[in-house]
């Protein structure tokens, strides 16, 4: 079979598979959206994005940040059409939640180029959206945080402004029309400010509309202009929190030694000296190496280091001096 | 038996063995995260602290070295709230990206400001070389400790 041939051929498949999968699934399913995680915390929570507490409106930002400074755009997306300052835009990780799943990184994994923009090349990518939903994965990676919020952080923004101009509209008993938004208040013809932190329960009655209108680039604010970056201040006080500075409550400390040739097994270890150190709590045999579990890293690596090993033989052949010779000369 | 000091203005004693780096005991036993494990053999800065004003690399200090003296973490450096001048010079210079790094580099900065007001960039790089930063915000660093030398002098 020729080369094209076979590239239509995987392409259809996987075309079919991802269109059948969706049907499977239902639509009905598929509209409906996930349980706001958010909900029941203290404040309204106007959609799985946007939380407004009586101190102010705090974006969330579920992609992790790497130093990339995606909570700062996620946000300003949100920002943008929700009319807020940006130093008044406070921003949250969020939970671990289904409602945050990454659809952009399914869209990634589909056979095309990321310039194919054939029919084809979009209606899997399209078709790919269902899967990701189900499979809920919430994750940061490939370049996708963008592209997966480019357009949901956006209305999410705009779907919260609308609520509140409704709440707005029916507590001053005016018409949608007759009102505007500015940084972070609904205004009325009058010049009235209503902040909102105090529509936010109101808002939170209104019917939210499905497809708002988003804002045309031209009138954008907030995106495409460089802005303080919102994780910069916690970096420069020590208060960022990193996985290794997580601490809990009676919380010990563990270091890990395995086999030094990648996938071999241990044939034996002797802990006696390591057992007896300062603050060592337990040591723990694992399939290709120990655990050390003290009160402290640094005893933990002490323990660590007076325990003696018998590695097992690597699983993959020993280097041979052919291979060497093999390789260009330096 | 008990090793007494003081870390950001308050007492602490700890109950650990006299060889334990500073490190780890700021981390593990006082919570204060502010101070990071980069190396844990003085190559990188990452665990950075005031020991007496001093700027020291806390993976080498063993807690035996601490009884009596006065620590500043980058928690007793400045807050949030109440920014020290190098904070405050960072977060204008949106130095940090990643950001472990940096805890270390301000702490460093501080200590050369606080010794000589007014540092030549050649001075800087020279007093800021031991500190790594695998993200490359080296230019972002000199432009803050300038920032920093004109905040503190106008103070």
């Amino acid at each position: 079979m020729s080369r094209l041939g076979t590239i239509a051929r995987r392409t259809f498949l996987v075309g079919s598979a991802a269109l059948i999968g969706g049907t499977a699934f239902g639509w009905y399913l598929y509209r409906k959206p996930y349980p706001n995680p958010i909900e029941g915390q203290a404040g309204t929570a106007l959609t799985p994005y946007v939380l407004i507490e009586t101190g102010g409106v705090t974006i969330i930002t579920p992609r992790a940040e790497m130093g990339q400074g995606v909570h700062t755009t996620l946000a300003a997306l949100v920002a943008e059409e929700l009319d807020l300052a940006w130093e008044d835009v406070r921003v949250m990780h969020g939970p671990a939640a289904k409602a945050y799943y990454n659809a952009a990184m399914l869209e990634d994994g589909v056979p095309f180029a990321p310039t194919d923009d054939s029919w084809m090349a979009r209606t899997v990518r399209d078709a790919m959206q269902v899967p990701a939903k189900f499979l809920a994965l919430q994750v940061t990676g490939g370049s996708t945080s963008i592209p997966d919020g480019f357009q949901k952080m956006r209305v999410a923004g705009a779907v919260a402004r609308m609520a509140l101009i409704g709440a707005a509209a029916r507590r001053l008993g005016l018409d949608l029309a007759q009102l505007k938004t500015e940084a972070g208040a609904v205004i009325a013809p009058d010049g009235t400010r209503l902040p909102y932190t105090e529509l936010a329960v109101e808002a939170a009655a209104v019917a939210l509309p499905e497809e708002p209108t988003l804002r045309d680039r031209a009138g954008w604010k907030l995106l495409g202009k460089s802005l303080p970056r919102k994780d910069v201040p916690a970096k420069s006080t020590g208060t960022a929190l990193f996985t290794q500075d997580l601490r809990l409550p009676g919380m010990k400390f563990a270091t890990v030694r395995t086999n030094p040739r990648l996938g071999g097994p241990m044939v034996g270890f002797d802990a006696a000296a390591a057992e007896t150190l300062p603050g060592v709590e337990r040591i723990v045999a694992l399939p290709d190496g120990v655990a050390v579990v003290a009160t402290n890293t640094w005893l933990a690596i002490q323990a660590a280091n007076a325990i003696t090993f018998d590695w097992g033989a690597a699983p993959y052949p020993p280097l041979r001096p052919r291979s060497r010779r093999s390789l260009p000369p330096r | 038996m008990p090793t007494t000091f003081s870390v950001n203005g308050r007492a602490a004693t700890v109950d650990l063995p006299g060889d334990v780096p500073l490190l780890w005991v700021l981390r593990d036993a006082l919570h204060l995260t502010g101070t990071k494990y980069g190396c844990g053999v003085a190559a990188c800065g990452a665990c950075t602290v005031h020991l007496n004003g001093e700027a020291v690399r806390s993976c080498q200090v063993p807690l035996a070295d601490a009884e009596g003296a006065s620590i500043t973490t980058i928690e007793g450096l400045g807050t949030p709230e109440t920014l020290h001048a190098v904070q405050s010079a960072w977060i204008e210079a949106q130095v940090a990206q990643c950001g472990f790094c940096q805890s270390g580099q301000i702490m460093q900065a501080a200590a050369l400001l606080a010794a000589n007001p007014a540092p030549t960039e050649s001075e800087i790089d020279e007093a800021m070389s031991g500190n790594l930063c695998r993200c490359g915000t080296y230019p972002r660093i000199r432009n803050a400790i300038g920032i920093a030398a004109a905040l503190l002098s106008e103070a």
